[in-house]
C-alpha cells in the first residue's frame, strides 16, 4: 500500500513522464494507492491564492473543476485518507519525538507520516529532506523517493 | 481479419450482458469494456486526469514553489515550553 505525497500528485497532473511511468508500474500490481486530505488542502491553497487567481483566472477555474472531478472519483474509490484516532496517537508521539530531538518538519509531512506509520503504508515523495527525518526518528516508517 | 472464437453462455449471463450492451457496441466491445473496468491502471482517476496541469508550465512551477514555501512556514514546534 502507498500514499502519494503532494509533489507526486502534482507531478502526475503536470504529466511528468518519469513519475507517471513509475506510478503505472506500482498501479499495475494492483497495490492500493492513497492520497491524504492534507495533500489535497495544499493543492487547494494554490487554487485559492489571490495572486494566482488574478494572474490566471480562467485557467485556474477550469483546472480546479477538473481537479474536483478527480477527487470525487478517488473519494468514491475510498482512496483518500484522513487522521483517525489511532493515527492521532502516532502523530502525538511523532510531534513529541521531533521536538525532543530538535528536528522540526512541516506539519503536513508529519500528518502524512503518522498516517503511514499507523497503517503500515509506504509514502512516495520527492521530499527527502523532511521525510528522512521521520525515518530517522521512527524506524517503522516506510518511504521511497522518486 | 481477426480470428473469431465462440463461447457459450447460459441464458442468465446472456440477459445480464444484453442489459449492459450499448447500441453502438458489439458483444466483443462490451466484454473488452467490462474487462477494462477491472484494470487498475485504466480505472485510476489520477492517471485518467494526468496532464490536467500540464498546459501551464509557468503557472504550476509557481504554484509548486508556493506550496513548498507554505509547507516550510508551518513547521512542527521546535520548543513550546516557556523559559
Amino acid at each position: 500500500m502507498y500514499i502519494v505525497d503532494t509533489n507526486i500528485i502534482i507531478g502526475i497532473l503536470r504529466n511528468k513522464e518519469e513519475i507517471i511511468n513509475k506510478y503505472k508500474k506500482i498501479s499495475e500490481k494492483s497495490q492500493p494507492i492513497y492520497l491524504t486530505t492534507y495533500s489535497l488542502s495544499e493543492i487547494y491553497v494554490g487554487f485559492y491564492d489571490q495572486d494566482f487567481k488574478k494572474k490566471y483566472p480562467k485557467k485556474l477555474k477550469l483546472q480546479q473543476e477538473l481537479f474536483n472531478r478527480m477527487i470525487k472519483k478517488l473519494e468514491y474509490q475510498n482512496r483518500i485518507l484522513s487522521l483517525s484516532v489511532d493515527d492521532a496517537k502516532i502523530l502525538g508521539n511523532l510531534f513529541h519525538l521531533l521536538r525532543v530531538n530538535g528536528k522540526p518538519i512541516p506539519i503536513i509531512d508529519a500528518l502524512n507520516g503518522a498516517i503511514a506509520i499507523s497503517r503500515d503504508i509506504t509514502v512516495i515523495t520527492s521530499d527527502k529532506a523532511h521525510f528522512s527525518v521521520i525515518k530517522e526518528i521512527n524506524k517503522q516508517f516506510k518511504v521511497v523517493y522518486w | 481479419m481477426m480470428t473469431q472464437r465462440t463461447i457459450s453462455l447460459n441464458e442468465n449471463s446472456y440477459r445480464e450482458l444484453k442489459k449492459l450492451k450499448k447500441k453502438s457496441e458489439t458483444y466483443s466491445d462490451l466484454i473488452v469494456r467490462l474487462c477494462n473496468l477491472q484494470n487498475p491502471v485504466l480505472n485510476d482517476p489520477l492517471l485518467e486526469f494526468s496532464g490536467i496541469f500540464s498546459e501551464d508550465e509557468e503557472l504550476w512551477e509557481e504554484i509548486e514553489n508556493f506550496i513548498q514555501n507554505h509547507r516550510q512556514s508551518h513547521l512542527t514546534n521546535e520548543d513550546i515550553r516557556e523559559e
